[in-house]
């Protein structure tokens, strides 16, 4: 019988496998859906009252097989909950994302030593009140290239040598042990110090082949998880580690908790961390990714009492700083997270005033590489403008080796462009006089500027290794000073709705999804934000789109062309326009037809109108067959945001990370509408902004605001004062005219 | 015990005002545990519609099944509800008095070996489709839940030996009834949906075992925490047969939730391991099994969503809890996954301050 009804039900449900086709997930009642046909035995049951239950006569056959079924894991091991306490660096301007001379992040979390000689600072956190660990790992691995027996790393620790290890570790990671006689509880500093020497080759190519990347998480030591105190001191290492790693701090936000609480939260924490950081919003409820975190956030909702803080540990093992919301937040924050010293931005160069190198934070370079690099930055105020063709003035005290090779040079730069190539292979072995470099002002711009040094010294031969050389090959003392003359307040764009200005608390969004916008909340409160009142409003597509503002630069035609561009797919074979982009620089080019350039009459009308309009093309011109997953647009009247309008495929965190990062950069003077590429790159109209006047100026500087009118459309002004020039020939001609007329009555 | 007294014993529970609009007041309370859902359906659920208990040997059960079927219902989600119905169907309604065979093997021939039934998962299973018929608009699945109902009713609620006449819910049809005694498991009884079960369907004997449960864990909460499995006698209660579990392990470890589910967070039983769970701690692992007589923890386990129970029966102390739920993740197998959404469940619907971390 029972064999009987399996057939039936097997049958009957046979007959069902086409209904896999119907899909309607999270559908409701009105959601077609078909169901197994099933015997009415099974789907009618007895429409007689309640029937006593029978008793089974009792069995004494087998016990069910069910009773010795066991989800038992004994066999799994649990191990103790540890945390990895890894090491960071220190020098939070060290390059991310590419390979330079020295200290560089090729990618997150490993940091590449490149060169002959090369030295960084790090730190290891350790639980306070704890003992300290006898030893710590340094996981390395160094490049083919590196001779082991010629090539070595010497580790301090809290200035005191713990030992010197050859860098033979080059068919992978491995570790070296560090005695941690030094060590103490609380904050200790790592010195490295690296001698690379190429096996092969000598030269400015050989010097970038050899390196040593420490692999800085896996660095450091592992303690049990109950050593690390639940302080906020360990929730400061624990996000700065995760910062370097590139990983998102992970926040946690039910519905109900104001966005101000948001917001001040992580402006606690984003005046303790770089302005690298990203983070994630999601709710409590959303999955933890399989790699689990280290440090997280949780927010909750108040019950209308005081504000809490606390640290906890999760299941997980991560240390959770949970902030129940609630009054004195904002004090409990600040004792909490005590906000860094406001000290003067120690790179801020004072224009009209000679400053030296050490005053701009800059310490003594020295380099004994054959390529070397060396950078000092410094910082303009953001309203300094000067795109006339004055000079600056750099007085370099710098010094060299005896006997470089033939053909050394140095290369002193400005914002990347060269302004002087001093030969470095005649009259070495002392410090130089003081030369005075007068180069162009217009290489500097408001904001963040770099003096750079690059060094190149040929080997000799460069088919031979390095000879060991006991003198350094380059010094530039610190002592060197640089002398900018100052400008009257001028900026590309009018300064009081600056990107730069928006902080989480000026985010808009009243429709959009709540982790969109409570990730842009978050996102713009862990950065530093300048004094403005720009507030920006986010909006999404499609669901937004009809409450878009009508008076944006673009109208809601183009701004839903602009994302339909991007859906339909790319032109094949003939129909494909010849239309190139090969790198980011030509971002702000027009999409151009080089069929249509060609010839004198294109380039004639092309130079007429930048005669015309120096800006660039309109923005309806501008804007023709761009495509983007984001567009950001300028108030076009006094009381409108700023407009981000996003569609759906682009992850919250990605944006937000992009929009800080765009807003921070230069391309983002003078923008008024920005379209963010699939490929993360920003495309910025008017390709050429127009300078403002952004504050009061005085008499004496009429001058230099013309300067920088004329130097920005030189054709332009020539064009007006040639105009000029005609209409002051009128009167001439005019009296000229009437005396003849009268003389010859 | 006619219809007005399950009703009554009913709303004592506090189970009555979930009756009626349960569907849509659960989906909208539970969206935003969606996402979780989402990845447990994607981890664990396959497109025929099995559940796949791979820690098990890839198996199958109708316990898994009707926990699917039960989380399908409460997150409204009728394209799963179809699948995990029509594979249970097809697979595990073998039997001819409408109840589910409790194990598909895939590597067995034939894939039922053993055609006994287990009542926790008719219990969740006829659940779900209760609710769903109503929520789905499908009548067809009301009728047979009320064929696994009235089984259950008939077949899995022996007297209690020796007890006052007591009704408890067997584990199951065949076995279980010893001439020495009766075995059972309390992580069978779910208070919550079998009383909904007995209202819906006329039951009172189903109700009367809800209520004896609660108060056979009860008098077990006097001395210790509920085993996961115990034998009835004449001359009172011993530990079950050789080969059944006598310690509160990986059976067990439902009766918190259960109780939290079924507004039963103050019962005893839950104060009982809420201070197992506290005094253990978690730093080497959740406690998993706990000796039956001394409460001493024999084995701890990795995975979080057992740490989620521990989380849960701590949160139901009046002085804040001190462990916390962690946060739902996959990177586990599908039992302590699932009971981990149960726990969330819970959390959502009756301890908003407990919110994982």
């Amino acid at each position: 019988m029972k064999h009987l009804w399996s057939i039936l039900l097997v049958a009957a449900v046979a007959g069902t496998a086409p209904l896999y086709a119907q899909n309607t997930p999270q559908g409701g009642a009105d959601a077609e859906i078909h169901l197994p046909d099933l015997p009415e035995a099974l789907i009618d049951p007895p429409q007689t009252p309640a029937q006593a239950p029978s008793a089974p006569a009792p069995s004494d056959g087998p016990l069910p097989q069910i009773g010795g079924w066991s989800r038992s894991g004994a066999g799994t091991t649990v191990q103790e909950r540890t945390w990895d306490l890894g090491l960071r660096v220190l020098d939070t301007s060290v390059p991310q994302g590419r390979i330079m001379m020295g200290a560089s992040f090729p990618e997150p979390g490993i940091l590449r030593l490149t060169g002959e000689d090369a030295s960084v600072a790090l730190a290891l956190s350790l639980p306070a009140d704890e003992t300290p660990p006898v030893s710590f790992d340094l996981v390395l691995r160094s490049s083919v290239s590196n001779l082991p027996d010629h090539s070595w790393v010497t580790v301090s620790v809290n200035e005191q040598e713990a030992g010197q290890w050859p860098l033979s570790n080059v068919e992978g990671f491995g570790t070296i042990t560090v005695p941690g006689t030094a060590l103490k509880a609380g904050i200790n500093t790592v010195d490295l110090s690296l001698h690379q020497h190429h096996r092969i080759f000598c030269g400015p190519e050989a010097s970038f082949d050899v390196w040593t990347e420490i692999n800085l998480p896996d660095s450091g030591v592992t303690v049990p998880a109950g050593a690390v105190k639940l302080t906020a001191g360990s929730f400061r290492a624990g996000v700065t580690n995760i910062v370097q790693r590139g990983e998102k701090i992970d926040v946690r936000m039910p519905e109900g908790v104001s966005t101000d609480t948001l917001a001040a939260v992580m402006g606690a924490i984003g005046a303790n961390v770089s302005d690298s950081a990203a983070i994630l919003v999601r709710s409590p409820y959303e999955p933890v990714d399989r790699a689990g975190r280290r440090v997280g956030v949780a927010l909750r909702q108040g019950t209308g009492g005081a504000a809490d803080i606390s640290f906890l540990r999760s299941p997980q093992g991560a240390l959770v700083m949970q902030v129940t919301e609630g009054t004195g937040l904002a004090d409990l924050l600040a004792r909490t997270f005590p906000a860094q010293d406001a000290e003067r931005d120690p790179q801020a160069l004072t224009p009209g005033r000679e400053t030296t190198f050490k005053e701009l934070g800059a310490p003594l370079i020295v380099r004994n590489t054959h390529y070397a690099q060396a950078e000092v930055p410094f910082s303009l105020p953001k309203d300094w403008m000067n795109l006339s063709s004055q000079r600056a003035m750099l007085t370099l005290d710098y010094g060299y080796g005896k006997d470089l090779t033939d053909g050394s040079i140095l290369l002193v730069k400005a914002n990347g462009e060269t302004i002087i190539l001093l030969p470095l292979d005649v009259d070495g072995g002392k410090v130089q006089p003081s030369l005075r470099v007068r180069f162009p002002i217009n290489l500097l711009h408001g904001g963040h500027n770099t003096i750079s040094f690059e060094m190149i010294v040929p080997g000799d031969p460069a088919t031979f290794e390095c000879p060991e050389r006991d003198s350094d090959m380059l010094v530039v003392l610190n002592s060197s000073t640089l002398n900018v003359p100052p400008t009257p307040p001028m900026a590309f764009g009018p300064q009081d709705d600056e990107l730069q200005s928006i902080g989480g608390e000026d985010v808009m969004a009243p429709a959009a999804e709540p982790d969109f916008v409570h990730t842009f909340i978050g996102q713009l409160s862990l950065q530093k934000s300048t004094q403005g009142t720009a507030r920006l409003q986010l909006a999404q597509l499609p669901q937004d789109f009809n409450t878009l503002d009508t008076r944006l630069p673009l109208d809601r035609e183009e701004i839903a062309h602009i994302f339909q561009t991007r859906g339909t797919s790319a032109p094949q074979g003939a129909d494909r326009p010849q239309f190139f982009r090969l790198n980011e620089a030509e971002d702000d080019a027009p999409a151009q037809d080089p069929q249509r350039s060609d010839g004198l009459a294109a380039s004639l009308k092309d130079w007429l109108g930048e005669l015309v309009a120096p800006e660039g093309p309109t923005l309806s011109q501008w804007i023709v067959n761009r495509s983007a997953v984001a567009v950001l647009m300028a108030p076009t009247e006094s009381d409108m945001p700023w407009t981000l309008v996003s569609d759906t495929t682009l992850a919250p965190e990605v944006l937000a990370a992009s929009f800080t990062q765009f807003r921070a950069s230069d391309r983002a003077q003078g923008t008024r509408v920005a379209l963010r590429t699939q490929d993360g790159t920003w495309q910025t109209w008017p390709p050429t902004p127009r300078p403002h006047v952004v504050g009061p100026i005085a008499f004496n500087q009429i001058f230099q605001v013309v300067g920088n009118f004329a130097s920005w459309a030189p054709g332009f002004y020539a064009l007006i004062l040639l105009a000029l020039s005609v209409l002051s020939t009128i009167p001439a001609l005019i009296y000229v005219i009437l005396t003849r007329k009268d003389r010859n009555q | 015990m006619n219809r007005r007294e399950v009703i009554v014993g009913a709303s004592a529970l506090g189970l009555m005002p979930a009756m009626g609009a349960f569907g849509q007041e659960a989906g909208a309370s539970l969206q935003s545990l969606v996402p979780a859902w989402n990845a447990w359906k994607a981890a664990y659920l396959q497109p025929d519609g099995r559940i796949v208990d791979v820690a098990s040997g890839g198996a199958s059960h109708s316990e898994s099944q009707g926990y699917g079927l039960y989380l399908a219902v409460l997150f409204r989600d009728v394209e799963a509800f179809r699948l995990i119905y029509s594979w249970t169907e097809a697979n595990l309604a073998l039997r001819t008095d409408g109840l589910l065979a409790w194990r598909w093997l895939p590597d067995a021939t034939p894939n039922v070996p053993d055609m006994n039934n287990a009542s926790d998962g008719d219990v969740f299973y006829a659940w779900a489709l209760l609710m769903g018929a109503d929520l789905f608009d499908l009548p067809q699945c009301r009728g047979r839940a009320g064929v696994i109902v009235k089984a259950v009713a008939r077949l899995c609620l022996p007297p209690v030996p020796n007890d006052s006449g007591r009704r408890l819910l067997a584990p199951g049809v065949e076995g279980f009834v010893r001439p020495e005694g009766i075995i059972y498991n309390p992580s069978y009884w779910m208070p919550k949906l079998m009383s909904d079960l007995a209202v819906a369907f006329n039951e009172p004997s189903l109700q009367r075992a809800v209520d004896d449960g609660l108060a056979r864990l009860g008098e077990m909460a006097d001395a210790g925490l509920a085993p996961d499995w115990m034998m009835a006698t004449p001359d009172g209660w011993t530990a079950a047969p050789e080969g059944f579990s006598s310690n509160t392990g990986y059976e067990a470890m439902r009766v918190p939730v259960y109780l939290c589910l079924s507004g039963q967070a103050s019962h005893p039983m839950v104060r009982r391991y809420r201070t197992a769970y506290e005094a253990a701690g978690l730093d080497a692992g959740t406690p998993t099994v706990f000796d039956g007589k001394t409460g001493e923890v024999l084995e701890r386990s990795p995975d979080i969503g057992y740490a989620a129970l521990a989380g849960l029966a701590s949160c139901t102390g009046a002085g804040g809890a001190k462990l916390p739920i962690p946060l739902f993740t996959t990177d586990q197998p599908y039992y302590p996954a699932t009971l981990h959404l149960f726990v969330l469940i819970a959390q959502i619907q009756g301890f908003p301050q407990c919110q994982p971390i």
